[in-house]
């Protein structure tokens, strides 16, 4: 088996965004997949459009993210992969982020990661091994001071995937980072008051190939990575963002170390 | 050495053992005028009254003792100009072992106390015409270890904040710093339970410096980076791990 195909695999937050794009992809390649996210509609959208299973779930309650899980075993019989992608952004500098939603921010794009990956470790361990994939950001490697409390957030979870490949690669379980640069739309959810906060390419620093990434850019590794023919990638931390991260000048420009 | 730091006005998180308790020292001696955090009310005091330093009692997990603990250390120093945030946890596990209320609490220690008491101190320390914050992150922040997953993911976080500040806060010339330790005897008391327990460093690998380090060794870093030598340094993640760090297999310099 080369590919996605027959590969069972849960996917979160997978109702909009690079997240949708990763179901889209992963149904095209023939893979069974459940989806969470917290918008019933747009839910239904997608399992509509690809036949995926959507569970309504908020990834920052503890709760709903062991009962999804629970669901996406009895529904897939087994799992062989996770692609922890939900996550939100918040604009601003580190001082200008209030204490609740830092915490919000926190739950989100690192505990829930931390929550998922500790409940499917072990299935997907006992079904003979498979892969964990999450969807870090370029600002993982080198922050970006104007979304700065994100930036923290995904240093994290680069480390957390890291961890997952030492503690995974003896039974067979891969944990590896993908770190888009930007990819249109940008992230839509916020924490709760900072709905103006989504990301808006209007604002963003095209890249010298002339293009902003895409969902299916991005999806399109996810689903190398979880396939077997990935196995010997483990603990990787990989960059997808047209070179905007290899050197300082492209950085710039992204604006990387402006403002 | 005495002077180094004369008339700085420094408040450290975590002072009254390991690594914080070494620095409280170190700071005083080169002059600093001290206010130190901690749990430990009796440890607390025998800091102080060895030191110099004034005693705070805080947990650095709540948010309220934090506010508490910096308006505090302002009044009694008439100001601000330098903040060292060593307060931490551990926990030994790898990340399918730690449980959520482990791994929240080391989060609520490990991250969310040293940006809540950044953000409370930018503004001290820019009345003060600018100064210098520390970060105490860890090798393990740099490299992670599996054996201390989630500790580890808590001080790789850290060191983006520190980076983060650094580029927000340069212009008000304040700069900020992560000082990543390695093995330092001996070994971290605190867990996130608050149980204590000595060290078990018996497994630890002899970085190629040839021993493992000391508390003093990491504050005199900690030091240089508050004083005047270091004054264009900030957004650093520094290693003190006897070059631990410096190779996939740097203990076998002395293997």
């Amino acid at each position: 088996m080369s590919g996605p195909d027959g590969l069972r695999i849960l996917v979160t937050g997978g109702t909009s965004g690079i997240g949708r794009g990763v179901v889209e992809r992963l149904r095209t390649d023939g893979a069974s997949v459940v989806f969470t996210g917290r918008d019933a509609a747009r839910g239904k959208d997608v399992e509509t459009a690809t036949g995926a299973i959507f569970v309504q779930a908020d990834a920052s309650d503890a709760a709903a993210v062991e009962g999804s899980v629970a669901r996406t075993l009895e529904a897939l019989g087994g799992l062989d992969a996770l692609v922890n992608n939900a996550g939100m952004i918040l604009q601003g500098s580190i001082e200008s982020t209030p204490p609740a939603a830092w915490r919000e921010l926190l739950a989100v794009n690192l505990t829930a990661g931390f929550l998922y990956s500790r409940a499917c470790f072990s299935p997907i361990r006992d079904g003979g091994g498979g892969s964990i994939v999450h969807i870090a950001s370029d600002t993982a490697i080198r922050g970006i001071p104007s979304i700065a409390a994100y930036s923290v957030t995904k240093a994290g979870v680069r480390m957390l995937s890291d961890m997952l490949a030492l503690e995974g690669a003896p039974v067979n379980v891969r944990s590896n980072a993908v770190c888009p640069g930007d990819v249109a739309p940008g992230v839509q959810a916020t924490p709760a008051g900072f709905s103006d906060h989504a990301e808006d390419p209007s604002n963003w620093t095209l890249p010298p190939a002339g293009r902003f990434g895409t969902a299916a850019d991005v999806a399109a590794l996810v689903a190398w990575l979880v396939c077997d023919e990935a196995r010997h990638m483990n603990g990787a931390t990989i960059r997808i963002d047209a070179g905007m991260g290899a050197g300082i000048a492209a950085g710039t420009a992204a604006g990387i170390a402006a403002d | 050495m005495s002077g180094f730091l004369d008339g700085r006005r420094a408040l450290v998180t975590g002072g009254t053992s390991g690594i914080g308790a070494s620095l409280v020292d170190r700071l005083t001696a080169d002059g600093a005028r001290v206010v130190f955090t901690g749990r430990d009310a009796g440890r607390g005091k025998e800091v102080a009254d060895r030191s110099g330093a004034t005693f705070v009692a805080a947990d650095a997990a709540s948010e309220e003792a934090v506010d508490r603990s910096v308006d505090l250390a302002a009044e009694e120093l008439g100001g601000l100009d330098a903040l060292v945030c060593v307060a931490g946890v551990i926990v030994d596990g790898t990340i399918t072992q730690t449980s959520p209320g482990d791994w929240q609490a080391l989060l609520d220690v490990n991250l969310t106390a040293p940006y809540l008491y950044s953000r409370r101190c930018l503004p001290l320390l820019r009345e003060s015409g600018g100064g210098s914050i520390v970060h105490v992150s860890s090798d393990a922040g740099v490299w992670g270890e599996e054996e201390i997953g989630a500790y580890s993911v808590t001080k790789a976080a850290l060191v983006t904040l520190a980076q983060m500040l650094a580029v927000e806060a340069g212009p008000s010339g304040i700069r900020v710093n992560a000082v990543c330790p390695g093995d330092i005897l001996p070994g971290m008391l605190t867990t996130v339970s608050g149980r204590e327990r000595p060290g078990d460093t018996s497994d630890w690998r002899v970085p190629p410096m040839g021993r493992i380090g000391e508390a003093a060794d990491v504050a005199g870093v900690v030091s240089f980076l508050l004083g005047p030598d270091s004054v264009f340094v900030t957004g650093t993640a520094l290693l003190v791990d006897g070059g631990m760090r410096a190779s996939y297999r740097a203990w076998e310099a002395n293997a």
